[in-house]
């Protein structure tokens, strides 16, 4: 196997607020292949926006990164662990070697420029291009996420797209630059199904096209089911499985996985009924969160020991991750 | 645009008739100005002459008719005190007032904008903070005040700058500007400075918190997710959607400026149109004080009309809103 394009170590990322440290990010651990996409999965509220801040060093005050590493490697084996680069070298990676696609498609548009010059400016803040150079580039990118009319609508301002149309400029920002990573953050939650789909088959498509690695954000397994080679699973900050992804699906072994393959509605089964398999209980409050399984509340699992934090154990072969005292047997669910 | 124009236009032409006819009838009720004009050994027979002249022996509404008549034919009248055509002394007195005015609004957005932007990108760093408490002091505390403690340091206890008048002068196209002249300079930057911290601990305030609250906004973050240069995420992505507000403010603050300048005109017996102001209501001296009014009025929707144009410029949605 090769020595994988990303790898995200131990990584803490907290807020140190007033009221105590939120731990949102406190010991994730993944490793990602080049044109590999990620499924990096969890309840919302669980670190899954957090770690891809992170990666790129974008969180905001008073959020920090206060352990772990992010090593990132090029072509010809050199690397840089990106949390210890400063700004000025990560400005240049960000975007143009990692881009990312944000939750929000409505709300990640400046409304006050033109389509054209946000998507000009992405290649301008890291090529010798020249601006014609950057808008036929921008027109291209336009029209492989599949926007018609790309020349005209380089002169729209966001608020002339339909949310469809402003995801697709999202993906479009972020592919332009011919990054090695794009992290994709939930990026069709907000849109119809039938815009869900189309988009989802196109960035399929893209990823086998380019080569680019994919971190896809979600709290739908069933939308990274067919789509990722491995699935990370988040709670309360934690990765607490990783694997491939049949294997996890066929025989998941954290308690909360299972939990989570349940709520997907299996064939000719209404959304609706999914509610009857959801897993009981809340995510538990990040905030000066007790020692021991965060997951213990919820978990039919539980026993004494559980009141110990239990460690990230990868299985010897490396491809399996798991964090759980008494875990299932790998049964299928 | 061009239909809202003059949509605007018209609107302020009936604004300025009513305004007109209040300042008129308002200062007819103050009182009699012969009483103020007319000098103790005047005879009756002689105020009655005067009067007459004047046509203040006339009903109120008839009065206004005859003013309003000259006006339309671009006659704002003579004053009662000086005989002078009313646009002369106005003319005249115009200069003073729009240099100190125009001077003071670039110190306050040029000082006051710039310093609020960065102090609204690094919130916490101690001056920001501290801005932040001068900017208290700087719009609570009157205008005058200012005046007075300018004054007191630098032409009293420190004399370094002249206290009053406008200075040495030059002339261009028959207009006497002191802006031009090192003395006329010196003489401009008290009564400039007063005017101008008010707006300027307001701009500090408006640029610091928009921008604290923009700098927050999903888009900056993509921004930043971009790899673009801080400069551009802070001037092209933020400040511009911060500035749509303000201009609207700098906007109003130019007529809080005008009547600001009355005061400050005042401290530093500065020879503008608002000294001329207070002097003409102290005159009664009615065809002074109505030309007054409907000129500042007229500047008032103008600047409006311009900061609305700005709106649609800096706006893309405001502008779709106008042409569908
Ligand atoms: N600016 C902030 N200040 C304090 N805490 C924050 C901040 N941003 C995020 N958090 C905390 O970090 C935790 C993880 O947030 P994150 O946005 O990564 O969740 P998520 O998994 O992306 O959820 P969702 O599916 O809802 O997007 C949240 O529970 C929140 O408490
Ligand atoms: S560690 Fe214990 S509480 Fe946590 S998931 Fe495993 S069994 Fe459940
Ligand atoms: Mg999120």
């Amino acid at each position: 196997m090769n020595r994988p394009l990303l790898e995200v170590r131990n990584l803490q990322t907290h807020f140190l607020t007033s009221m105590g440290a939120i731990r949102a990010v406190d010991d994730v651990s993944f490793s990602l292949q080049r044109g590999e996409v990620l499924g990096l999965v969890g309840e919302s509220g669980s670190g899954k926006t957090i770690t891809g801040y992170s990666i790129l060093g974008v969180v905001d005050e008073p959020g920090r990164i206060v352990g772990g590493e992010i090593v990132l490697r090029d072509t010809e084996d050199g690397e840089v662990v990106l949390n210890h680069l400063g700004e000025k070298q990560l400005r240049r990676l960000r975007g143009n070697r990692i881009a990312m696609i944000m939750q929000d498609p409505m709300m990640s548009l400046n409304p006050s420029l033109r389509i054209g010059t946000q998507l000009v400016e992405t290649v301008l803040a890291h090529r010798q291009a020249s601006r014609s150079e950057a808008e036929r580039r921008a027109v291209d990118v336009m029209r492989r996420v599949g926007i018609p009319d790309p020349e005209q609508r380089m002169q729209a301002f966001p608020h002339e797209f339909s949310g469809g149309m402003r995801q697709r400029v999202a993906i479009a920002i972020a592919l332009i630059n011919e990054p090695d990573l794009i992290i994709a953050d939930e990026p069709t939650t907000a849109l119809d199904v039938t815009t869900q789909v189309q988009i989802l088959s196109e960035v399929q498509k893209l990823a086998r096209e380019t080569g680019t690695a994919w971190i896809w954000i979600t709290h739908d397994l069933a939308v990274v089911a067919g789509l990722a080679q491995h699935i990370a699973v988040m709670y309360a900050g934690k990765v607490v499985e990783f694997g491939a992804t049949e294997d996890l699906l066929d025989h998941p072994r954290h308690p909360y996985t299972r939990g989570l393959i349940a709520s997907i509605p299996g064939e000719g089964e209404l959304a609706a009924d999914r509610r009857l398999h959801q897993i009981p209980g809340n995510t538990p409050s990040l905030l000066n969160l007790p020692e021991g399984c965060a997951f213990r509340t919820r978990c039919d699992r539980a026993g004494a020991q559980c009141d110990i934090q239990p460690m990230l154990e990868t299985s010897s072969a490396g491809d399996r991750a798991l964090r759980c005292w008494h875990p299932l047997e790998g049964q299928s669910p | 645009m061009t239909e809202m124009i003059i949509r605007r236009l018209l609107q302020s032409v009936v604004t300025l008739l009513v305004l007109s006819f209040i300042t008129f009838a308002g200062i007819y009720l103050i009182g009699n100005p012969m009483e103020v004009l007319a000098d103790e050994s005047a005879t009756a027979a002689q105020i009655q002459a005067a009067t007459e002249r004047l046509g203040l022996d006339q009903p109120l509404w008839v009065q206004y008719w005859h003013y309003m008549e000259r006006l339309f034919a671009g006659d704002f009248g003579r004053s009662y005190v000086t005989s002078l055509p009313v646009s002369t002394m106005i003319l005249q007195r115009l200069p003073a007032t729009l240099e100190m005015t125009v001077i003071s609004l670039l110190i306050s957005v040029g000082i006051g904008l710039p310093l609020g932007v960065v102090a609204g990108v690094f919130p916490k760093s101690r001056w920001s903070r501290g801005g932040s408490v001068l900017s208290v002091l700087g719009f609570s505390l009157p205008n005058f005040w200012f005046g007075l403690m300018l004054l007191l340091c630098l032409a009293v206890w420190f004399p370094i700058l002249p206290a009053i008048g406008r200075g040495q002068t030059v002339e261009v196209n028959g207009v006497a500007w002191s802006f031009l002249t090192r003395d006329g300079l010196a003489h401009l930057a008290m009564p400039a400075l007063t005017l101008a911290i008010g707006n300027m601990a307001l701009m500090f305030r408006l640029a610091k918190s928009g921008m604290q609250e923009v700098m927050l906004l999903d888009y900056i973050k993509l921004a930043r997710i971009k790899g673009l240069p801080s400069r551009r995420i802070v001037v092209v992505h933020a400040l511009r959607n911060v500035m749509i507000p303000i201009i609207t403010i700098i906007g109003l603050e130019i007529g809080g400026l005008i009547a600001g300048s009355i005061i400050t005109e005042t401290v530093f017996a500065w020879p503008g149109i608002g000294k001329l102001l207070i002097d003409s209501i102290n005159m009664l001296d009615r065809p002074v004080v109505v030309a007054y009014m409907l000129i500042f009025t007229f500047t008032f929707v103008l600047i409006n009309l311009i900061v609305d144009i700005c709106y649609i410029v800096l706006d893309p949605r405001t502008r779709e809103a106008l042409q569908g």
